[in-house]
């Protein structure tokens, strides 16, 4: 029953939410003018441009995004039977940092489609490394290696990265601000173009997914019940690396989300991974978008960037978590 | 597995088993770090050679060429074994303490913190004096924080882990804030210290980090002997007469008691702590019997890999701006990982 | 100096849990120099009796006596000398050769500058031959099957030198064979080192044969303690199980053994 009622509230929160995220940001938009802008829309009245520019671009990557990171922890977390992996330790963050500093250091502090190459290109190699020296012990999967590896791969990217920054304090000057990993700015364009990859991981998320619940029995009872247990490893994995490969592509490194929906949902959904998947993908999409509103709501002009309110909002809130639990 | 051969030693009441091979990869870290010591106090900017070194240890004068050596490059080479030897020492405490390779003295909160304090004191004071205090303050009240709410009648390693997790999370988002509404200069001049170096050490510095090491790194190794009943799980451990929860409390406060002060003589030095004892278990044989000491083989690999960062920064034609900490990394990450890929094809674990 | 009857007792042991009253106002006494058996239904706190015995687990109320002393008031080093315990599942590094986890069982007679007396080595190697190890004793744990492993555990409580063992289900995982094997060294244990045994078993037929005393658990109390004979009964069998069964005496050893219908 309580599960039914809050599923019932959940849609008129949503909706809440949804409604503030359109209208807060330097430039208010209010109620009204919101629904006209929905309704009616007049290319020249500037709120009309402003929602339909920026805002509604802004809360399709806030859910997006969100979505992405919550499933992409989840099966992390799953597949590597360990509840303090963060899909940002397989090397993607840090990998897609490299690659947007050298970019910085090299062409300036251009917000260009390049960029975004630039971080795409350093994710996926980050996370390639990670998973080709980690990821199988032989022929069977190993999650320890595969953590491991991630924590040195990344460190050793993030100490380049570091090196960079030293010594181009032009690029210091743009990544400190790229690093925090915000949604502004963001246009349905860029959104559009990475789609594809959010699909292939959600994809592949929920290909894995069907698999997940044998998985965590084990090898041999996973085997007994048709499952290649090798399969949902690579499927998982796989996932992971596009789903946060899109995300920190499109808004820079966020990280958190990935650590705290799936233990969130493992609350609600129990033991079903199916179920926690799904409801690692809404509590993600719900947490980032609770922390760009916040952002908003609380400072003042554009608002501080949504990875970092989210760890801020966020850490409390899994500390609360853990002292109340086990 | 190779057969391992033991060696008992016995000498009135005392007596212990020791494994060959540990008092060879003790022997051939020490001889690492004498031949890298040379090399650091050979090369810089001011050319000296080796019989002019010798003869400045053994009687020094007060020229040029002595100066650079006793006030410059000899507390720096101190500074870097000792801070190294304290960080290894750490992260080998606490990822026995946890059961938990991923684990370092981080897990504590402590990096976070200080990293956090710092930036504090750079934000609220204009001086840099206050920095280190800032980042020690810091470092030992998060690591208190992250204590005081993970401890339920007990101290189970995976609620400090995540509860010291959450709170560096937290702690470097702060950070990241910071750091963006700095102006440029200071942010730049923050960073440097954020990565960790220890360009101007002095003989103060090698004092502190002296005592530290001679007043809790022997108590830390005595910690060994329970770490490796530790290792049989928290049941088998209080079973054979430990007081489970009392021994983590105790080798927390030596971890961070150790990182601090390393922190306080070379700033936040990365990965040392954290990869000085995987490298050394799997280069010498506390992998096996668990007859040496791993403890102390961390403290050694710690200092060799920060006195060789250190080497290959000053080494670098452009190395004379980035600092040392960057190079812990460039040079511990690779060795962390060719380990790694040596056991994948050894099929080992 | 007074011996206790009773190396071991309990008295008023509460215990709850969030699922409910785990131990409720417990009370027993071991009997000296006897194997005793604790059984009963699953989730009647027959583990978590053991391990308040053990002090591994904190009752919330009550108190457990070691030799008439508080065992949470003795120095936890002390305890280790007198009792040893084998708890049911050890997360225990698998690279660990077999002489080296039993050389751990000394270590409530070591210290960081002690490690390996003579009397070390002595313990240890009688614990390797009375368990049986001695052949494999070099190889490291994940070379060994389920009964070897359980054997090299036993091997290491027994290198601890204490008068008392707790066993918790200490056959779980082992073949009959295996089972019986490892029962038998128990009782050639309690029959000639004089140790006092405290184990729980799930299988009552096993507690009937190679039990001294039975401990019958239900509802957080000891609901019927004292011989097999006196115990494994099927009025005690219904009681507690919920069993149906005949209880004969076993044609072979002559203890009651348990039939369900």
């Amino acid at each position: 029953m309580k599960k039914r009622t809050s599923l019932l509230l959940a849609l008129p929160i949503f909706l809440i939410m949804a409604g503030l995220a359109l209208s807060l940001g330097p430039r208010s938009v209010s109620f009204d003018e919101l629904w006209n802008a929905l309704v009616a829309a007049d290319t020249n009245r500037p709120e009309d441009v402003v929602v339909w520019s920026l805002r509604i671009p802004r809360l399709v990557a806030a859910l997006l995004c969100g979505a992405a990171l919550g499933v992409a922890g989840s099966i992390t977390q799953t597949v590597t039977r360990n509840p303090l992996a963060d899909p940002g330790l397989l090397g993607i963050n840090a990998g897609a940092a490299f690659g947007v500093v050298v970019f910085m250091a090299v062409a300036g502090d251009e917000v260009t489609v390049a960029r975004s190459a630039a971080a795409m290109a350093g994710a996926t190699s980050g996370a390639l490394v990670v998973l080709t020296l980690g990821a199988f012990a032989g022929n069977r999967p190993h999650p320890l290696r595969l953590l491991l590896a991630g924590a040195a791969v990344s460190a050793f990217f993030l100490a380049m990265v570091r090196g960079f920054l030293l010594l181009s304090q032009q690029a210091l000057d743009t990544y400190r601000f790229w690093v925090m990993g915000g949604l502004g700015g963001i246009s349905m364009a860029a959104i559009g173009t990475l789609l594809p990859l959010f699909t292939t991981g959600l994809v592949l998320a929920a290909a894995a997914g069907l698999m997940l619940n044998a998985y965590v029995l084990g090898e041999d009872l996973a085997k007994s019940l048709g499952v290649d247990i090798h399969l949902a490893y690579l499927l998982g994995l796989g996932a992971a690396v596009c789903l946060c490969a899109a995300v920190v592509t499109l808004a820079g490194p966020i990280g958190f989300v990935g650590l705290l929906a799936p233990h969130l949902a493992k609350v609600l959904a129990g033991a079903d991974e199916r179920a926690r998947l799904l409801v690692s993908a809404l509590l993600g999409a719900a947490v980032l978008l609770t922390a760009d509103i916040a952002g908003r709501l609380l400072f003042a002009g554009a608002g501080m960037q949504a990875g970092v309110m989210v760890a801020l909002i966020g850490a409390p809130a899994l500390l609360l978590a853990i002292r109340r639990g086990r | 597995m190779t057969r391992t051969i033991v060696v008992t030693w016995r000498c009135g009441p005392f007596s212990g088993r020791i494994d060959p091979r540990t008092l060879v990869f003790a022997v051939l870290m020490l001889a690492i770090l004498i031949t890298m010591s040379g090399f650091v106090l050979y090369s810089g900017n001011y050319p000296l050679s080796i019989a002019e070194i010798s003869t400045i240890l053994v009687q020094p004068k007060d020229d040029t060429p002595d100066i650079v050596i006793w006030y410059h490059r000899l507390p720096r080479l101190l500074v870097g074994i000792g801070a190294g030897a304290a960080f290894g020492l750490a992260g080998a405490l606490m990822q026995d303490m946890l059961r938990n390779p991923l684990a370092s003295p981080d897990v504590t909160g402590f990096g976070a913190g200080a990293a956090c304090g710092a930036l504090c004191s750079i934000m609220l004071t204009a001086s840099s004096f206050w920095v280190l205090p800032g980042a020690i303050a810091g470092g030992v009240l998060s690591a208190a924080l992250v204590l005081l709410l993970a401890w339920k009648n007990g101290l189970s390693p995976a609620r400090l882990v995540l509860t010291g997790l959450a709170l560096s999370l937290f702690l470097m988002a702060l950070v990241d804030i910071m750091m963006a509404r700095l102006d440029l200069l200071t942010a730049a001049d923050a960073m440097k210290w954020l990565v960790g170096t220890f360009s101007s050490p002095e003989w103060s510095d090698v004092v502190l980090i002296s005592c530290a090491l001679a007043s809790l790194g022997p108590a830390a190794l005595w910690q060994g002997f329970a770490l490796k009943r530790l290792a049989l799980g928290d049941d088998i451990a209080a079973g054979l007469g430990f007081n489970v929860p009392t021994v983590r409390l105790w080798i927390l406060f030596l971890a961070v008691g150790l990182t601090a002060c390393a922190v306080g003589v070379a700033g936040p030095l990365p990965f040392v702590a954290f990869a000085a004892n995987p490298i050394a278990r799997r280069l010498s044989a506390g992998f096996g019997a668990g007859n040496g000491s791993p403890l102390l083989g961390a403290a050694a690999v710690g200092a060799c890999l920060t006195v060789m960062a250190d080497l290959v920064c000053r080494s670098l034609p452009i190395g004379a701006d980035l600092p040392t900490g960057v190079f812990t990394t460039m040079i511990g990450a690779p060795l962390l990982l060719w380990q790694l890929t040596r056991e994948i094809r050894k099929g080992v674990i | 100096m007074a011996t206790f009857p009773f190396p071991l007792s309990a008295k008023g042991l509460t215990l709850t849990r969030p699922v409910g009253l785990v131990l409720d106002k417990l009370a027993l006494a071991v009997p000296r120099g006897k194997v005793s058996v604790v059984i009963g239904p699953n989730a009647s706190g027959k583990s978590t009796l053991l391990r308040c015995l053990a002090r591994l687990l904190r009752p919330d109320e009550g108190e457990v006596l070691l030799e008439g002393a508080p065992v949470n008031l003795q120095k936890s080093k002390h305890v280790a000398r007198q009792m040893a315990i084998l708890p049911q599942n050890s997360t225990v590094p698998e690279y660990l050769r077999v002489f080296d986890l039993v050389a751990r069982g000394r270590t409530p007679w070591q210290s960081p500058l002690s490690q390996w007396s003579v009397a070390d080595a002595l313990a240890v190697d009688r614990a390797l031959a009375l368990a049986g190890v001695e052949e494999y004793s070099l190889r490291p744990l994940s070379e060994l099957s389920g009964g070897q492993r359980q054997r090299a555990f036993i091997a290491m409580i027994l290198a601890q030198d204490a008068p008392i063992l707790l066993l918790d289900e200490p056959t779980t995982f082992l073949d009959l064979p295996h089972q019986i094997e490892l029962l038998e060294l128990v009782r050639k244990l309690n029959r000639e080192s004089g140790k006092t045994v405290v184990m729980v078993l799930h299988d009552i037929n096993l507690a009937a044969r190679f039990a001294d005393h039975v401990f019958a658990l239900r509802g957080g109390k000891v609901h019927r303690e004292g011989t097999p004979g006196d115990v494994v009964t099927e009025a005690t069998m219904r009681e507690i199980f919920a069993l149906d069964c005949l209880v004969i005496p076993d044609p072979l050893h002559g203890c009651p053994h348990v039939i369900p219908r």
